[in-house]
């Protein structure tokens, strides 16, 4: 089991940073949280959790380029730490070997 | 639209964020709301894209996306101001003492001051519907003055009532205007009392004055003639116990049946009384009823109006009503041409809420306050604060220099100025809270004391409230703002360079506020200090004046009447005794209300009728009191006086005779009755029968004819051992008379009179008090840092060669010239003030330069005291301490 807790929201906004990175900024994160797992939350939200998660020491973030979409304002570009990744891809393990354990009993 | 101004995100939503946000946010913050909306836009269309950014705005008001307060700014309302406001008040704990005891009296004498002024308001606001409740006095023209009554005719309340629909109830009162004190005995006891507050009411009394009965009904309670209504401490004390329903009690009128208990009155009305009968128990005015006189106010009359009934506009109904229902009666006393003649009879209004404060009329039920005091201490209060305040300020400005370095160092490590500004007000504050605090200590152990001193009856529980407390708070704040202002100001305007090479001067601008304020201060204590001079002069005046007779060593004997045909036998008795030397009898004594009449001088007719206070004495009152006789022959028994009369000097003067012996007088009183003729026999020197406040009038002396059987008699009596005479006079009495033998001394009772005045002196004497030494401990203060300040230069005089003397001259010099100031501004000041205080008195002292010279000193000498303590002190150290840190 990993040591900290996250909850679900924060696990699906890991899984969106890995996805993008390294262009992971939140109005991207949005746009991919709202394309990938159907979620319609607001910019706070996800700005919240990337400052909770970062403040974990999961994730680590970077002032990055800026696009003139943005009026010329830079973005926060966030990426996975290696404790952030190991953190995902535990959960996904747990979750693979429990769902192993599911299926071939369902099978039986 | 352009292709720019549509993808223009809400000006308002981007400065709230802006606002909010902090910097190293806001970039990536505003960024990702513009990339949003933009896309919006194309999708959306505009206005729900600015919908979507308002809100989206609003979702991202979260704690750690907020503006930290920046380093000083954290420094403003934490812990640390605090902790560095107590440290330096531990740093410098006269400082701290003199600001904190200051600040606190101050703030006491405001608390203390507000509570009695709020009691002094407070009066007959505790009845039902008080606003509605007036009681309808009496502004009476004589044809050659005028005369103001809280009383009216006993006529007016039945014609108001069966009259006026205006009225919803009216009542009337009557106490015993003339000899107040009622034997009351408690037959299952047999123990006797003497009350002097027994007062009469008609019954509808508790219809109108809400008062809460505990046994009894208000509504049928004073129905019958022999009915008394006692209050809850009364009953207590005849029969210990409340329930007391249909419980005898006997008087020298008759039996009473108590039919009521009442609780107590509070302090703060103007009725009060131990016992309450009707009025138709009292024969005399029954006998007025019947008649239906218009003319003698023998009782208060209180109305309630009924709801929405302007009282102005009621009042201007009143001169009908005497001219339709009243003149009849009045014409029968002073003939129907009595309007010709120059007699009215004007009827007003006074809210009874008001009568405690703003009522001076004659008769009154009790003597009231008056709404002058309730200025005068305010101002007090005022003036106390303002010393504090300024002490407060002056202390800060003064201790500047000290923490010039320290702002200095503060400046240095990036502080700025309203940091810095907000640290002294969090200071003053801080110490304001302090203050405040031992200041409702102070309160609580000013109030006993303040009762005592004033017979007041305040409570300590009103200062326990939330409204105080809310109202301390905005004076913490408000005080340490106002005190903490200008320091702030002034200190953290500092250079810092300047003040840490050390070539700071405190500047020039301070001196001179700090002056002014030092200015302010002496002439608040020369004022003050003047004022309880010449009202303690004035004190003693009254004690010490010849009021025309001697009040030294005379007993009074009251209710002597009551000896009735042993009356005789005791005045023998009296007269056998060694200690006794002279015994006289009166109905009235100095000092007790006076009857009146109008006496026509026969035999002139251009002399106008004199209206004068009449008294009875017997044979021998003028020789015991000591009355000076300027003409004529005193009453004497080898005569028979029954006829004559003697006046006093004041009467002769009203009547305008140079010789009055030998003239002739006739009483108009009564009425259409023919009086008989009066001779005048002798004319006593004016004697003071009334208080110092009013002048001698006229007073017409009969004499008591064989029968007569004084009310009150005096006793001269010539031996120190004042308990072991009245121990045998009282033994004398005793085995004439079962009632209690009741006695005072002349003296004492005159001194009653001015037991207002009195309480007015001790009142200003302890906040004068108060006022003076707050200022010398904040010229304490001040002295020590100018001394200080001034160290250095002391230490190089003294090198040089300076004396002791010469030293405290040179300290002194300054504050010796704002004193001068100070003497110039306040004496006149002073005298204006203390001048119509005076003229309340008809005998009183011209305050003479004397007084101001000595408050003047006297300040002066404070203030000297003061400096020369603190140069003294500087002085005597060895300069090289001072100087070898250069």
């Amino acid at each position: 089991m990993p040591e900290e807790i996250i909850s679900s929201q924060e696990e699906i906004v890991m899984l969106a940073v890995g996805s993008l990175q390294p262009d992971a900024y939140a109005y991207a994160l949005k746009k991919e949280i709202k394309e990938g797992a159907g979620h319609s939350w607001s910019l706070g939200t996800i700005h919240t959790m990337l400052y909770r998660l970062e403040n974990k020491g999961l994730l680590r973030s970077a002032m990055g380029g800026a696009t003139g979409k943005r009026g010329g304002r830079s973005k926060r570009l966030y990426s996975l730490t290696t404790k952030g990744y190991g953190m995902v891809d535990e959960i996904r393990q747990m979750r693979q070997a429990m769902w192993t354990r599911l299926a071939s009993n369902i099978q039986k | 639209m352009s292709s720019v101004s549509k993808y223009r995100p809400p000006g308002a939503a981007q400065r709230l964020v802006s606002w909010f946000c902090a910097d190293e946010w806001q970039d990536e913050v505003l960024g990702d709301l513009q990339e949003q909306f933009e896309d919006l836009v194309d999708q959306k269309g505009r206005s729900r894209a600015m919908l979507i950014y308002w809100w989206e705005v609003i979702r991202l008001l979260r704690p750690h996306i907020f503006r930290k307060p920046k380093r000083y700014q954290q420094l403003m309302f934490s812990v640390n101001h605090l902790k560095i406001s107590y440290r330096n008040l531990l740093k410098n704990k006269v400082y701290a003492f003199i600001n904190i005891l200051g600040l606190s009296v101050g703030i006491a004498s405001v608390m203390l001051i507000g509570i009695y002024v709020n009691y002094e308001t407070s009066y007959d606001k505790f009845f039902d519907d008080s606003e509605r409740i007036h009681r309808i006095a009496l502004h009476r023209v004589y044809p050659n003055r005028v005369k103001d009554f809280g009383t009216s005719s006993i006529m007016l309340a039945p014609t108001l009532k069966n009259n006026y629909p205006q009225v919803e109830e009216v009542t009337r009162l009557h106490r015993l205007f003339f000899n107040n004190e009622v034997n009351i005995t408690v037959p299952e006891t047999n123990q006797s009392f003497v009350e002097t507050s027994f007062l009469f009411a008609d019954s509808v009394f508790f219809n109108v004055f809400s008062h809460e009965f505990l046994v009894g009904d208000p509504q049928t309670a004073l129905d019958n003639l022999n009915s008394v209504v006692l209050t809850e401490s009364t009953a207590r004390r005849y029969f210990g116990t409340t329930d007391v329903y249909g419980r005898t009690l006997n008087s020298n009128g008759g039996a009473f049946l108590v039919s009521g208990v009442i609780r107590d009155i509070p302090a703060n009305s103007h009725i009060h009384f131990d016992l309450l009968g009707s009025i138709f128990s009292l024969p005399f005015l029954t006998n007025a009823i019947a008649q239906n006189s218009w003319v003698n106010p023998w009782v208060y009359t209180y109305a309630k109006l009924n709801e929405g009934i302007d009282p102005d506009q009621f009042e201007t109904e009143l001169p009908d009503l005497v001219d339709q229902y009243g003149a009849a009666s009045i014409a029968l006393n002073d003939g129907s041409d009595y309007k010709e003649k120059g007699h009215a009879f004007e009827y007003f209004l006074q809210p009874i809420e008001s009568i405690h404060l703003q009522s001076q009329l004659d008769v009154e039920v009790e003597p009231n306050s008056d709404m002058a005091y309730v200025y005068v201490l305010s101002a007090i209060a005022l003036i106390i604060l303002t010393i504090s305040s300024i002490n407060f300020i002056n202390l800060s400005i003064a201790r500047s220099t000290e923490r010039a370095k320290e702002v200095g160092i503060r400046k240095v490590m990036g502080s700025n100025r309203s940091g810095l500004i907000w640290q002294f007000l969090t200071e003053s504050t801080f110490v304001c809270a302090i203050g405040s605090v031992v200041s409702v200590v102070l309160v609580y152990f000013a109030i006993p004391r303040f009762n005592e001193a004033l017979g007041t009856s305040l409570d300590f529980a009103i200062v326990i409230q939330p409204v105080v407390a809310l109202v301390l708070l905005l004076f913490i704040v408000i005080i340490g703002i106002v005190s903490g202002f200008y320091p702030a100001l002034v200190i953290s305007a500092l250079q810092p360079s300047k003040v840490l090479k050390g070539s700071y001067k405190s500047s020039d601008k301070g001196v001179w506020l700090r002056n002014g304020l030092i200015t302010l201060q002496f002439i608040i204590s020369i004022v003050m200090i003047s004022g309880s001079i010449i009202v303690d002069q004035q004190m003693r005046y009254l004690q010490n004046k010849n009021l025309g007779f001697n009040q030294d060593n005379l007993l009074v004997v009251k209710q002597s009447a009551r000896l009735g045909d042993s009356y005789n036998t005791f005045r023998n008795e009296m007269l056998s005794m060694s200690e006794v030397t002279a015994i006289g009898g009166s109905i009235y004594m100095p000092g007790d209300f006076h009857g009146s009449g109008v006496f026509d001088i026969l035999g002139d007719p251009d002399i106008p009728d004199v209206r004068a206070n009449t008294v009875t004495f017997d044979d021998d009152y003028i020789h015991t009191m000591e009355f000076e006789l300027v003409e004529g022959r005193s009453f004497d028994r080898n005569f028979n006086d029954s006829l004559n009369v003697i006046i006093n000097e004041a009467a002769a003067l009203a009547m305008g005779l140079d010789n009055p012996v030998g003239m002739k007088l006739q009483s108009q009183s009564n009425g259409n009755n023919q009086a008989p003729e009066l001779t005048i026999i002798g004319m006593l020197a004016d004697y003071n029968f009334y208080s110092l406040h009013s002048e001698i009038g006229p007073v017409v002396i009969f004499n008591g004819n064989t029968q007569f059987v004084p009310s009150v008699t005096a006793v001269r009596i010539n031996s120190a051992d004042y308990e072991k005479t009245i121990a045998s006079i009282n033994q004398k009495w005793t085995e004439l008379n079962e009632g209690t033998f009741n006695y005072s001394f002349l003296s004492d009772d005159l001194q009653q009179q001015y037991q207002a005045d009195r309480h007015t002196a001790s009142v200003f004497d302890i906040f004068t008090y108060i006022a003076v030494i707050m200022s010398c401990t904040g010229l304490f203060g001040l002295a020590t840092y100018i001394v200080n300040q001034r160290s250095k230069e002391m230490s190089i005089r003294k090198v040089l060669g300076a004396s002791l003397p010469q030293i405290i001259r040179v300290f002194s010099k300054q504050f010796l010239l704002l004193i001068s100031l100070a003497f110039v501004l306040a004496t006149p000041l002073a005298y204006f003030a203390l001048d119509r205080w005076l003229t309340g008195f008809a005998y009183h002292i011209h305050p003479g330069f004397m007084a101001f010279a000595l408050a003047g000193g006297l300040t002066l000498l404070l203030v000297l005291i003061t400096v020369s303590y603190q140069a003294v002190r500087v002085a005597l150290v060895n300069p090289v301490k001072i100087l070898r840190s250069e």
